[in-house]
């Protein structure tokens, strides 16, 4: 079985269990909704908020929510021991962690569906705008995220303290995904050409390039201890 | 092929300046069924983890069947099954679709697979609860769910970790009934407290003391 094969089936079989959960996607949708209406309510949107402040609150919502997919990542395969079971298996470490970032992508991606229409009716994010352009890089930027996260999700997972190591770990790391993807969002809002933005999607290319090939070398020793 | 099933030659683990196992040099051939005793902190649960590819020794060399538990992880893995302390079993899932992801994660086909898991299932008799979440399965039904897990790839060594614990007469005689029909031509280790079940089920026992092996009896 090929890498994106093992990956693909830890994804789907971390789906399977989400969907069993269902009141945890539905939490991670209600903070996005939430947030949306409360960040809309404080600002005065979407007569009074700028476009800095409506991609900064796209990335503030993404951000936080993807703190919570994380926390239950790697940790809750620790808590419960079922770590030792992905140990059993005849796969390429980094397929565990791929099947992760898998994972994470598509709850994010989930998490964008509600937020993006939202945004367009309490943000003040305009639809004509150049949507597509704007979910470019959103998801570009989600991508990175969850690769990321998912690394810290792991090196953090045999801690006590996870659940506060996860969030100031995951700070410092994020913020070169963070501020040109903010950035990006902003140059897309504003209605500027690709090439404008352009540098921003290439500096979280090199940044996801970068995290798959320290991962690719780490992640076996993170995981067997 | 390595004459032994598995081979170790001073493996040690420390965990700081904890020494969980001090040294351990052993042979095993295939087909040995071995008891692993001792007292707890005695270092058999973490021999067993070595061996099993869950821990990295801090020193030394272990082989299954000839492969390096280091450095061909991957390949040991294969011919490897472990139960340990805790369930591998996933709690929203069912009986079924657990053993249907580690089936497919060991490359067994789809056809083989639906086959293999009515076997194995049947062998532990879970069939009434293959599509039973496991998280509503008591510990004894659990721990038979883990066996069925082990048994899907057919291991060549099948390493048990406190295989007894928790569980009730029949679940024992149960467990052990299916590990000599299954476990059939395989080399077996594993660990208990329970000196006598061990006795009556192996043909050779290992005892740990502090690290080390104590005692080693009646192997071939």
């Amino acid at each position: 079985m090929g890498l994106l094969q093992e990956s693909m089936q830890i994804a789907r079989r971390d789906l399977l269990i989400e969907s069993r959960r269902a009141y945890e996607i539905l939490s991670t949708i209600f903070f996005t909704v939430s947030a949306v209406i409360l960040i809309s309510i404080s600002w005065g949107a979407p007569i009074s908020i700028t476009i800095e402040e409506g991609a900064a609150a796209l990335w503030i919502i993404i951000f936080f929510t993807s703190i919570l997919s994380f926390t239950t990542s790697f940790a809750r395969e620790m808590d419960r021991g079922t770590i030792g079971g992905l140990r059993t298996i005849p796969c390429t470490p980094f397929a565990i962690l791929l099947g992760k970032v898998i994972y994470t992508i598509v709850l994010l991606l989930l998490v964008l569906v509600v937020l993006t229409p939202m945004s367009i009716v309490f943000l003040n994010i305009q639809p004509t705008a150049r949507i597509f352009e704007l979910l470019l890089v959103l998801v570009v930027g989600i991508v990175n995220l969850a690769f990321a996260g998912s690394v810290v999700s792991s090196i953090v997972m045999y801690s006590e303290g996870k659940t506060l190591l996860l969030p100031f770990l995951l700070f410092p790391v994020s913020m070169p995904i963070f501020v040109p993807a903010l950035l990006a969002s902003e140059k897309v809002l504003r209605g500027l050409p690709f090439t404008d933005y352009s540098a921003e999607l290439r500096l979280l290319g090199a940044f996801l390039i970068l995290v798959i090939m320290i991962s690719v070398f780490a992640f076996e020793a993170i995981l067997e201890e | 092929m390595s004459e032994y099933a598995v081979e170790c030659k001073d493996i040690a683990k420390n965990y700081g300046h904890i020494h969980a196992l001090r040294s351990v040099s052993l042979k095993i051939k295939p087909g040995e069924i071995v008891g692993v005793l001792g007292h707890n902190g005695a270092g058999k649960s973490t021999f067993l983890k070595i061996v099993g590819t869950q821990l990295m020794p801090s020193r030394g060399t272990a082989h299954i069947l000839g492969k390096d538990v280091e450095r061909q992880r991957k390949e040991v893995r294969r011919i490897v099954g472990f139960l340990g302390h805790l369930s591998f079993m996933y709690d929203e899932l069912t009986v079924e679709e657990n053993l249907q992801f580690y089936g497919q994660m060991f490359e067994i086909n789809q056809v083989d697979l639906k086959n293999r898991i009515e076997e194995v299932v049947d062998l532990v008799d879970l069939d009434r609860y293959r599509a039973v979440e496991v998280k509503k399965l008591s510990h004894g039904l659990r721990k038979r769910s883990d066996l069925a897990r082990i048994f899907l790839h057919s291991p060549k060594v099948i390493i048990l970790d406190e295989p007894f614990s928790g569980l009730d007469e029949a679940a024992v005689k149960l467990l052990i009934n299916s590990l000599k029909s299954q476990g059939e031509g395989a080399t077996i280790l594993l660990s208990s407290h329970e000196f006598d079940l061990v006795k009556g089920t192996c043909n050779r026992t290992m005892v740990f003391r502090d690290g080390r092996v104590a005692s080693d009896t009646g192997g071939s």
